[in-house]
């Protein structure tokens, strides 16, 4: 499967980077604090990061006592600085795309995901994988652009009117470079398809930029005035007895 | 015209009530078939309703005109409906008799039902006229007997901006619109509020999702009512959703 690969592409790299030092994008404003704040404790644990990027959230969950972390990322680029920043060997990247990942049924604690779950096509299918590869008990935190956001007007516009919502399509946005492939989904098409893999949704975030943050660039109040982050945990259910209907599956 | 608007919650139940009063008359005629409820709200909800409820007891909390008691009637429950309107409560009885217990209750109170007594609650569209959630939900779980669920419908909270909404989409903001059904015309006042607030307010009572459903016209609905109906194709208007005791 082919997915997408953009932060292979130099131009896109050179300029996500210079964004990413300047730490000018919304990650550390408003997404990582976010994602971080729904994390379960993770000491001993068995983590996955799909999307890992330069491996920051890897390199942290290590520190803070992850018995392993599988840093998994297309990007030759981003691994590559992934490897020069990390020297915890409980902490191994290998290079893929989510959607290609395999694991071993039942092995894993924690899955976690930074804003990448909208470059993949068959979010159903991966969900489906994810759920497979956690222990009872385990957790899947993902971050992921909002729907209100892969679904804004091309146009622009009040921000909070969203363009073909029930469209469920690739669009082709401007992100440091054209042709910027995400794909947007339903509210209830991303939910649903966490409940079918069995996962029980324990929490959805919606967050707005830290006050630290608004104070220190201004800019982020438009973060204020529509959602740009979803960000769901959902548990593995540990095996109990009591069963559920069968027509609520 | 929100800046007028008490925000005293009992204040607030006493102008739904009054509304809903003054609608009673004309609700079934206005709605079971009409383009909002009858086409696009009503048959989204019913979608999450389990098929077969022979023997069940189902509560229909904010039961209006007993239409959607009279459709659970009919999937054979046994039903109990609930309202804050007394001449809803009225059109309630006078169309389903005796066949199912209609009692006028204020939904932010305790709801005077046994806990564990009820199989499944709808609610439709009525928890947006409260801001808060926190007793009607808790009376929901506290009424469901194990494996029990609820399916309720909401504004969609990715809808496009009443004209009467002045905050951001984080807020959870008391907002009017007004609404004229057959001779009656009426300004309803309810909450609208940000996705995560809603799935907060379903984990703090102990409810997890089941399943979503965003509202799309019918077919037969686009055909009878292309005007009204016709501009919601692919818009977020209304949500359902099916909930589960979380344990």
């Amino acid at each position: 499967m082919a997915g997408q690969n953009v932060y292979d592409d130099e131009r896109f790299f050179t300029l996500y980077q210079a964004m990413r030092d300047a730490q000018a994008g919304i990650n550390e404003a408003v997404e990582q604090p976010a994602l971080r704040a729904l994390l379960p404790p993770v000491a001993g644990a068995s983590v996955v990061d799909l999307g890992c990027g330069d491996g920051q959230l890897s390199r942290d969950l290590a520190a803070q006592g992850a018995a392993s972390v599988l840093g998994i990322d297309p990007s030759e680029r981003m691994l590559s600085l992934a490897h020069q920043r990390t020297t915890d060997g409980r902490v191994r990247y290998v290079r893929g795309f989510a959607e290609d990942t395999q694991l071993p049924a039942g092995s894993v604690d924690l899955v976690v995901s930074s804003l990448a779950f909208h470059y993949v096509a068959d979010f159903g299918g991966l969900i489906t994988r994810v759920a497979a590869w956690l222990r009872p008990g385990g957790w899947l935190v993902a971050s992921m652009e909002h729907p209100i956001m892969t679904a804004a007007p091309e146009l622009g516009g009040d921000p909070c009117i969203v363009d073909r919502y029930a469209d469920e399509s690739r669009r082709n946005t401007s992100w440091m470079i054209d042709g910027v492939v995400k794909y947007h989904r339903r509210l209830s098409t991303i939910l649903n398809a966490v409940v079918a893999a069995g996962l029980v949704v324990r929490h959805v975030a919606e967050p707005t930029p830290t006050a630290e943050s608004l104070q220190q660039r201004p800019d982020l109040d438009r973060h204020l005035r529509r959602p740009s982050i979803l960000v769901l945990a959902a548990a593995n259910p540990v095996p109990s007895g009591r069963s559920v209907p069968a027509d609520l599956r | 015209m929100t800046a007028d608007l008490p925000s005293d919650p009992a204040a607030l139940a006493r102008l739904t009530q009054d509304a809903y009063d003054r609608l009673a008359p004309v609700w079934s005629a206005t709605t079971d078939d009409g383009p909002w409820n009858g086409h696009l709200e009503r048959p989204a909800l019913r979608s999450l309703v389990p098929s077969d409820l022979s023997g069940a007891v189902v509560l229909d909390a904010g039961c209006g005109a007993g239409g959607q008691a009279e459709w659970l009637l009919g999937q054979g429950a046994d039903v109990i409906g609930v309202d804050l309107s007394p001449a809803m409560i009225e059109e309630c009885r006078r169309r389903c008799g005796d066949r199912g217990r209609f009692l006028v209750a204020n939904l932010a109170e305790p709801l005077p039902l046994d806990p564990g007594t009820v199989d499944g609650v709808t609610c439709s569209l009525a928890l947006h006229y409260l801001r808060d959630w926190a007793v009607p939900l808790r009376s929901f779980a506290d009424v469901l007997r194990p494996g029990g669920w609820v399916v309720l419908s909401l504004d969609h909270p990715f809808a496009p901006p009443l004209a009467s909404q002045r905050g951001g989409y984080f807020d959870t903001e008391l907002v009017s619109d007004t609404w004229t059904k057959g001779s009656v015309e009426v300004t309803q006042h309810f909450w609208r509020r940000p996705l995560g607030s809603v799935v907060a307010a379903f984990a703090d009572a102990g409810l997890v999702v089941d399943r979503v459903v965003e509202a799309q016209p019918t077919a037969e609905g686009l055909r009878r009512y292309p005007d009204e109906l016709g501009p919601v194709v692919g818009v977020p208007c209304f949500i359902v959703y099916r909930l589960r005791l979380a344990w």
